[in-house]
């Protein structure tokens, strides 16, 4: 488990609390990750939880699965609890740094 | 015009080598490389790159053949360095472990060493033995800064619409997001502008200052980027105040 990463993690949950079948669950999951503008590669798990409040439970509704808020509200627990593993810099950090913010 | 060319030229020069040094002193703290990769090629570009063209359309025939040839191998020598750096930080930046774009930078930095050779070599013709300069030997670089430049403002923009949709989620800084868009929409415009050039360069057989479409197009390119160095790298309290307002004021039009 410690070596999955957050989008990994939350694809397993995903596929726990729902009817939906691996390959369902990282689909759905990475269309809502591609709507907030985020890579599965390297989302950090807080904003993992962002798209659990924000994106995902219309995804899951539009998949006809019942009590998406509720589903999404135990993904983001679950999220929580989850230490992301350092990891390649990314271009806003370089691009923050650049301008002195 | 030719007062607003050099005008536009002096201010980019003096714009990019401040906004250059102090990306050079950001990296001199925080020992990374993209930002030693921009810094090294703004400064080279504006601060040795832009005066050698300038010193270099000054100098008369009177002027020894050896302070010639050095300030032109000066002015190769630093957009060379501007070409490279730039290859180098997009490449860090926007997928280090990518290999088309390592392979991208590579071979923008491998081949441009051929043409900057053949500028050198068909300028020391001409200047010591009165040769005409060919076409190959004007064209130089600038096929290489078409391609650099489109690279840099495609993977900006790429990024801006990603840090975009972050921004509506709360999840990026405004104000970096707008840096990405600037920083992108700036090269687009000078890569446009350089290949203007390229093509006025191969359709007329040359281009000279005096021109006024080229006139136009080196003021143009000069304005554009000492507004882009200025408002990315040291953008006035003002500018980042009117970002963050107007991010806030669409988030809350949402």
């Amino acid at each position: 488990m410690a070596d999955l990463t957050a989008f990994e993690q939350t694809c397993e949950g995903l596929e726990q609390l729902t009817e939906l079948s691996r390959l369902e669950a990282r689909g759905t999951l990475r269309i809502a990750l591609k709507e907030a503008g985020l890579d599965p590669a390297s989302v950090k798990a807080a904003e993992l939880s962002v798209v659990a409040r924000m994106v995902l439970p219309n995804e899951l509704t539009a998949r006809g699965i019942a009590d998406a808020e509720s589903i999404c509200e135990r993904l983001r627990g679950k999220l929580a609890g989850i230490q992301d593993s350092a990891r390649a810099e990314t271009p806003e950090a370089v691009f923050a740094r650049l301008g002195g913010s | 015009m030719e007062l607003l060319v050099v005008g536009s030229i002096l201010l980019c020069a003096l714009v990019g080598t401040l906004v250059g040094l102090k990306l050079l002193s950001i990296a001199a703290s925080s020992r990374k490389f993209p930002e030693f990769a921009i810094g090294a090629g703004l400064f080279a570009y504006a601060a040795v790159g832009q005066p050698a063209v300038l010193a270099h359309q000054a100098l008369g025939e009177e002027t020894s053949l050896g302070l010639r040839m050095g300030i032109v191998l000066l002015r190769v020598l630093a957009f060379y360095v501007t070409l490279l750096g730039l290859s180098l930080f997009t490449w860090q930046v926007f997928g280090a472990e990518s290999r088309w774009r390592h392979a991208l930078a590579a071979g923008l930095a491998v081949t441009a060493l051929i043409p900057a050779g053949l500028s050198v070599w068909t300028t020391w013709l001409q200047l010591s033995a009165n040769a005409p300069v060919p076409l190959y030997g004007r064209i130089g670089m600038t096929p290489h800064f078409v391609l650099t430049f489109g690279w840099v403002s495609l993977e900006s923009l790429r990024y801006h619409t990603l840090m975009r949709k972050r921004s509506v989620l709360g999840l990026a800084d405004p104000v970096v997001t707008n840096r990405f868009l600037v920083w992108g929409a700036g090269e687009g415009v000078s890569s446009l502008v350089v290949l203007a050039l390229f093509v006025a360069l191969m359709t007329r057989g040359g281009i000279s200052i005096g021109d006024p479409l080229v006139s136009l197009f080196v003021t143009l390119a000069g304005l554009v980027n000492a507004l882009v160095w200025w408002l990315s790298f040291t953008p006035p309290k003002a500018y980042l105040r009117w970002v963050r307002g107007s991010a806030a004021a669409g988030a809350s039009d949402g």
